[in-house]
């Protein structure tokens, strides 16, 4: 039907909406791999430090006589609205721990990873840097990447310590230290005085810990004990009481308070954290210096923007006014693939960079096949709308399969990659579907508009023959 | 771009040349690997960098020009005398270290530091990779390519033919091949982008292939009764020709552009990917399709039963009437009959 097909328009237009909106949110804030920006990453092995027959033993039973607890727990209300300050108490019998703890104890568990990583977070945040990534790969690896730092050893040295937790009193001497600390857990208590729960930590320690702990309480009451995370501290409850069973809580005020069953969950894996059951060894180390990448981002920036002005230029010499449309195309497919990868939070590295190159050509690709159908089809003596349809409905064909082909060996790729592979990978789908979007409601469109507004052709213009 | 005298280019007939200009290419980058393996340093056939091996690497600025010797002198001491030192041959304080051992290589670096001058921590870059690493990656990367290569085939084979699917794939190898070759010839060094390189050229390959397959389906389904099978073969490949010609050329405008502004740390990337793009182009038009041609002769089948049955899964639209080829005799064309072609088009596009 001889129509101008607005729809396709609409769906441009809503594209290129997102797009710039996805470009003017992220403009700042640009992911770089290390390879360009510099930086540390690291690949850590996490194993299983062994315990001791008698601690898995005591463990197990202690696991036997907890009771697991769903989650829908923390959506309890409460009718405390105010936080009070953390205060350590003896814990009582209606304390049910929501962890489930790790059940065999050479085997390494998701928990243990993540345990491990909000202690690393921890450590590395406290070298002033940002944008620090740790990411868990497989079932005993840890990824961290520093963009922008330089200093391998000192990342290394903060990363291989072990983390020495203290509990020490207002005049700052140790009372007891996170060796004798059993474990620490995020559970729900009942609040004495009514129905509700609210959130605290457990900790359990053992015989050596439970007489210093005891100690140390009962010369505190109604004073702080501060609780140190290496060199920082963690937080400082109030001691009510003495605490002599071996067992506390630490509590956090509100139960419906989002903050404090969320700070009490991170403080009971960062104090668990701080008698982390795991060797990390290193298994990958790479340091790029911060000024080596600075120039490669620069000269790649006017190195994609001069390949993209030599890419219209060529179209232009070869296919006329379809190659200005092809120009046209090829400008607006860059806007919407950049604002696609920067939606997508994409790293741009090199081997992301060749992924881009490599999907330009497939977006220039998708309008050569169908400017070469259309001078076929006219050629044969067809009107020109005639041509166009034909001759988009036919190279539609060879672009679609040669496209998806070529996205389902880039899906092998991305689920069995390392994460370098992965992001050349997404980074040509992405520039896949930005081609295809671009030529399928871009050059569909213009060349349709074109083709009913002009049925008397100028044919030089087009570089058409009959 | 004249496209009359490419049309009546018969590539077709000239396809056992063809085939064998590819085939001593591909024997000359084996042989390039081969002498590789055993007659030079690297006693492999490609230069695997330590993203493969495990190792350290090490660039480094130093704040004097180095010497090789004292470098190779203070690399001795810690046992590492079969390590790889390369200066740089403009910038004399640049030097470029590979320990195949990753044990002592922070106390070398103190040790440098002590004999050489202060080191830039700026610009340094240091990797070290464990071997545990280096044979996960070798393995992922045969297994990855080798899984990829597989689901290709099954596509093209579903698409259109598995004799279709299996040409691909041998060309996918070709360009695969002679890409290493050159890369083992200049000693290029195989990391992580190296790996994206080559598989960016097996997906480029593989596009260019399937746009001159889809050619070849088409003008199979819409053939004239007197047409052989290399006739159509041959008119699909020079009709394709500027097609994949200008997509080539664009594509190397794009890459010279990025090498030339970029500058090193993309030009062993740029040099794979510019010559897997050129044998990737050339292999669609000249080994994919004569591929077939050869097949087909020795079968002596008609080829309807190489490729009619795969059109009619593929498009399950065999009751068309008119055909597009009819080039001979332009028609008036109403429309009316205009419409009712491009509904039917389309479905069938929807469809797949």
């Amino acid at each position: 039907m001889k129509r101008i097909k607005w729809e396709q328009l609409v769906i441009l237009l809503l594209a290129i909406g997102l797009a710039f909106l996805s470009i003017y949110s992220y403009r700042n804030d640009v992911r770089y791999g290390l390879d360009l920006q510099g930086g540390v990453h690291l690949v850590l092995h996490a194993e299983p430090i062994e315990k001791t027959a008698e601690e898995t033993a005591t463990e197990e039973k202690k696991e036997t006589t907890e009771t697991t607890e769903t989650k829908e727990t923390s959506e309890t209300p409460a009718t405390e609205e105010t936080t009070p300050p953390p205060t350590t108490t003896e814990t009582d019998n209606t304390v049910t721990n929501e962890d489930m703890e790790a059940l065999e104890p050479k085997k390494l568990t998701v928990e243990d990873l993540e345990k491990a990583r909000s202690v690393l977070e921890k450590r590395i945040n406290s070298l002033g840097v940002s944008e620090t990534s740790i990411s868990i790969q497989g079932n005993d690896r840890l990824i961290v990447d520093i963009p922008g730092f330089s200093d391998i050893d000192q990342a290394k040295k903060i990363i291989g310590k072990l983390a020495v937790l203290t509990f020490k009193d207002e005049a700052g001497s140790v009372i007891v230290d996170g060796k004798d600390l059993k474990n620490a857990s995020f559970a729900f208590q009942a609040v004495k005085d009514g129905g509700t729960r609210e959130p605290v930590v457990q900790l359990e320690w053992n015989a050596a810990g439970k007489k210093k702990f005891a100690d140390g309480t009962a010369a505190n009451v109604g004073k702080t004990i501060k609780i140190f995370l290496d060199e920082e501290e963690l937080m400082a409850p109030t001691v009510n009481e003495a605490i002599t069973g071996g067992n506390a809580v630490i509590t956090f005020g509100g139960a419906k308070n989002e903050d404090a069953i969320r700070s009490a969950q991170e403080t009971a894996a960062l104090l668990r954290g701080g008698s982390l059951p795991l060797k990390l060894t290193f298994l990958e180390e790479r340091i790029v210096g911060p000024s080596l990448g600075k120039d490669t981002i620069n000269n790649t920036k006017i190195g994609a923007i001069v390949a993209i002005l030599a890419v219209m230029l060529y179209m232009i010499i070869c296919y006329k006014m379809f190659g200005v449309i092809g120009a046209f195309a090829l400008l607006l497919y860059a806007f919407l693939y950049l604002g696609f990868l920067l939606a997508i939070r994409s790293v741009f590295s090199l081997p992301a960079i060749g992924a881009a190159i490599l999907s330009i050509g497939g977006a220039v690709d998708s309008n050569v096949i169908v400017f070469e159908r259309i001078k076929e089809d006219y050629k044969t003596g067809r009107t020109l709308f005639s041509s166009v349809s034909s001759g988009f409905a036919h190279g539609w064909t060879a672009i679609f399969d040669s496209n998806f082909a070529m996205i389902l060996a880039m899906i092998v790729l991305w689920s069995l990659g390392t994460p370098t592979i992965k992001g050349f990978a997404i980074t040509l789908i992405s520039g896949i579907v930005a081609a295809l979007i671009t030529s399928y409601f871009f050059t569909r469109f213009i060349l349709n508009v074109i083709a009913i507004t002009n049925p008397k052709i100028n044919e030089k213009l087009f570089g058409l023959k009959r | 771009m004249n496209i009359r005298p490419i049309l009546e280019w018969n590539i077709v007939g000239k396809s056992k040349g063809f085939l064998s200009i590819s085939g001593i290419m591909v024997a000359a980058s084996l042989l390039i690997m081969l002498f590789n393996t055993f007659f030079s340093p690297m006693k492999s056939p490609l230069n695997f960098g330590i993203d493969f091996t495990g190792g350290v690497l090490m660039n480094l600025d130093f704040d004097k020009e180095v010497q090789e010797s004292k470098i190779r002198e203070v690399l001795s001491t810690f046992n590492q005398a079969n390590a790889t030192i390369q200066l740089d041959q403009r910038n004399k304080k640049h030097a470029m270290i590979r320990l195949s051992d990753v044990e002592n290589k922070d106390q070398i670096i103190v040790a440098l530091e002590k004999e050489l001058g202060t080191i830039n921590k700026d610009t340094q870059s240091i990797e070290v990779i464990g071997p545990v690493i280096g044979a996960e990656l070798r393995k992922n990367a045969i297994l990855t390519v080798t899984l990829a290569l597989l689901l290709i085939l099954i596509y093209i084979a579903f698409r259109f033919h598995w004799k279709h699917g299996l040409a691909g794939i041998l060309a996918l190898l070709h360009d695969t091949l002679i890409a290493l070759g050159v890369v083992s010839l200049f000693r290029i060094q195989i990391n992580t982008p190296a790996v994206a390189a080559v598989l960016s050229i097996v997906a480029y390959s593989l596009q260019d292939t399937i746009v001159i397959l889809d050619r070849l389906r088409e003008n199979i389904k819409y053939r004239k009764g007197n047409q052989t099978f290399a006739q159509i073969a041959n008119k699909s490949v020079v009709e394709s020709w500027t097609r994949s010609f200008n997509t080539s050329m664009t594509t190397v405008v794009g890459i010279a552009a990025l090498t030339i502004f970029a500058g090193a740390s993309l030009l062993d990337f740029c040099i794979i990917l510019l010559v897997g793009m050129l044998v990737g182009t050339y292999s669609s038009i000249y080994i994919v399709v004569p591929l077939l041609v050869v097949w087909e002769k020795k079968e002596e089948q008609a080829m309807e039963s190489l490729i009619v049955p795969a059109v009619a899964t593929a498009t399950g639209n065999t009751a068309r009437t008119r055909t597009f080829t009819d080039s001979a005799y332009p028609s008036q064309k109403t429309d009316e009959t205009e419409k009712t072609v491009v509904i039917k088009k389309k479905k069938t596009v929807r469809r797949r």
